[in-house]
């Protein structure tokens, strides 16, 4: 299965790991994992947003309360 | 255990007149070692690091104790708790160096992430891309290890085995001999904590710390005001031993100035000091105006990291005027341990001559480090064969 944008997004995080910008990757991971499950690419998107999921919390952000609600909605998470 | 090891344990075991030390393999042999770090080092309280080492929240230290990878971690509580510094999944070794956590410990592999209290948060993907929970993955059953953990003093203390009994029983009878001291002590900061990274097994660092019979002949300088019969034996067989001294002199700055007191000490701390080892491994002084810590971490059979700490009543930040005299102390305490390091190494280097016996005590001079010797080898006897 084809992932739109995926060249884009996948070449914005190589760029956000090199330069060791890890919030702003766990917010580029929570954008494109909601794009994809508007588009009903359930797996696809849960897993970016479980991307997402791991540094956000590792940083403490606050976007891991909207990215665990999405992610035990879909009963991908405890 | 071979008949000439049980042997050589019970001469080391019997009253320090007719006793032996701890024959060579207690300092040279890998499998003693290995021996020794169970019984010794892991069952009992052992000082791993300090709480200034993490101070701030969601702080945390990786320890390489005598082997095992251990995380100091200060939560956003502020409470220090120590676990294992190793993954439940992969055995991943989780922090590699010291860092500040807003967040949680996350494994550099697969990232299972755990909170700061070590319980298992996250195990992203452990049921395929984007599923993150499988029913024979149960979290609360995979939190990291928590080591038992007790700060005295700033120094962070581990039980790793969990077998023995709380901190304030296992030291309870020097908590009480030092009672007056159970105070406030302050990290003189980086200028009074030193290393020596020094060819020795541990123990020798302890054996020698023990005793005052060296003082004249290894801190010469000493003897203008602290002679060597000016000190006196501290013996609690099972426990602790050291040194205690009556003529103990502060410190003076350029200026006149000195360090000030902990608070309502009685007379005898005027002029006295002691300096002990609560065994294993922390090797300790206490004084009128400060103290300090010296964290023994083996690193082998034959090489020890001696971390030195100096405490003080005050905290520094708040006396900037006495910067200068805590750098005085420092050199001045660097100086003086710097003295004991080519007799612990010298000691070793002569545990390689095969026809050492383990030494013969002065029942007279020698009997604090004896109190170590049969703390050693009882705690081994008990191991071996049970507490007969």
């Amino acid at each position: 299965m084809s992932i739109p944008d995926f060249e884009k997004y996948n070449q914005l995080v190589l760029d956000l790991f090199e330069k060791e910008k890890f919030e702003e990757l766990a917010c580029l991971y929570l954008e494109w994992g909601k794009k994809l499950l508007a588009l009903g690419k359930l797996d696809e998107g849960c897993f970016f947003l479980t991307q997402g999921y791991v540094l956000a919390l590792e940083h403490g952000m606050e976007e891991t309360v909207e990215i665990y609600e999405i992610l035990n909605n879909h009963e991908r998470e405890d | 255990m071979d008949v000439e090891a049980d042997r050589d344990l019970e001469l080391v075991r019997q009253a320090v007149e007719g006793a032996k030390g701890l024959p060579n393999n207690h300092y040279i042999d890998q499998a003693t070692y290995e021996e020794e770090r169970e019984v010794l080092l892991f069952n009992n309280w052992a000082g791993i690091g300090l709480g200034s080492d993490i101070p701030n929240p969601g702080d945390v230290s990786p320890v390489n104790f005598a082997g095992m990878p251990l995380l100091m971690v200060r939560n956003h509580e502020g409470d220090i708790q120590v676990f294992q510094n190793t993954c439940r999944h992969r055995g991943m070794m989780l922090v590699e160096k010291n860092c500040n956590l807003r967040g949680t410990i996350r494994c550099p592999y697969h990232s299972w992430s755990y909170n700061l209290d070590g319980s298992l948060r996250a195990t992203p993907h452990v049921g395929g891309p984007g599923m993150n929970i499988d029913k024979h993955i149960v979290r609360k059953d995979l939190g990291l290890i928590k080591i038992n953990t007790y700060v005295w003093r700033d120094i962070v203390f581990v039980n790793v085995s969990g077998t023995a009994p709380t901190f304030r029983e296992y030291a309870s009878k020097l908590l009480k001999r030092w009672h007056e001291h159970e105070q406030p002590m302050y990290h003189g900061g980086p200028v009074s904590g030193f290393n020596f990274d020094v060819a020795c097994n541990w123990k020798l660092a302890v054996e020698n710390y023990c005793e005052s019979y060296h003082l004249p002949w290894i801190h010469p300088g000493l003897n203008s005001y602290s002679r060597l019969e000016d000190h006196y034996h501290i013996e609690e067989p099972g426990h602790f031993s050291g040194q205690g001294t009556l003529v103990y002199r502060q410190i003076i700055g350029d200026h006149g100035e000195t360090f000030p007191d902990f608070k309502n000490l009685s007379k005898f701390w005027d002029t006295g000091a002691e300096y002990i080892v609560l065994f294993p491994n922390v090797m300790l002084a206490t004084q009128r105006d400060h103290g300090y810590a010296i964290i023994l971490l083996p690193q082998g059979p034959e090489r020890t990291i001696e971390r030195n700490e100096i405490f003080y009543s005050f905290d520094p930040e708040t006396r900037p005027d006495l910067k200068a005299l805590i750098e005085k102390n420092s050199v001045q305490w660097r100086g003086v341990l710097e003295e004991d390091l080519f007799v612990i190494e010298g000691m070793q280097k002569g545990r390689h001559g095969i026809f050492f016996d383990g030494g013969k005590f002065s029942p007279v001079m020698d009997s604090p480090t004896h109190v170590f010797h049969k703390w050693v080898g009882d705690k081994l006897h008990a191991s071996r064969y049970g507490n007969s």
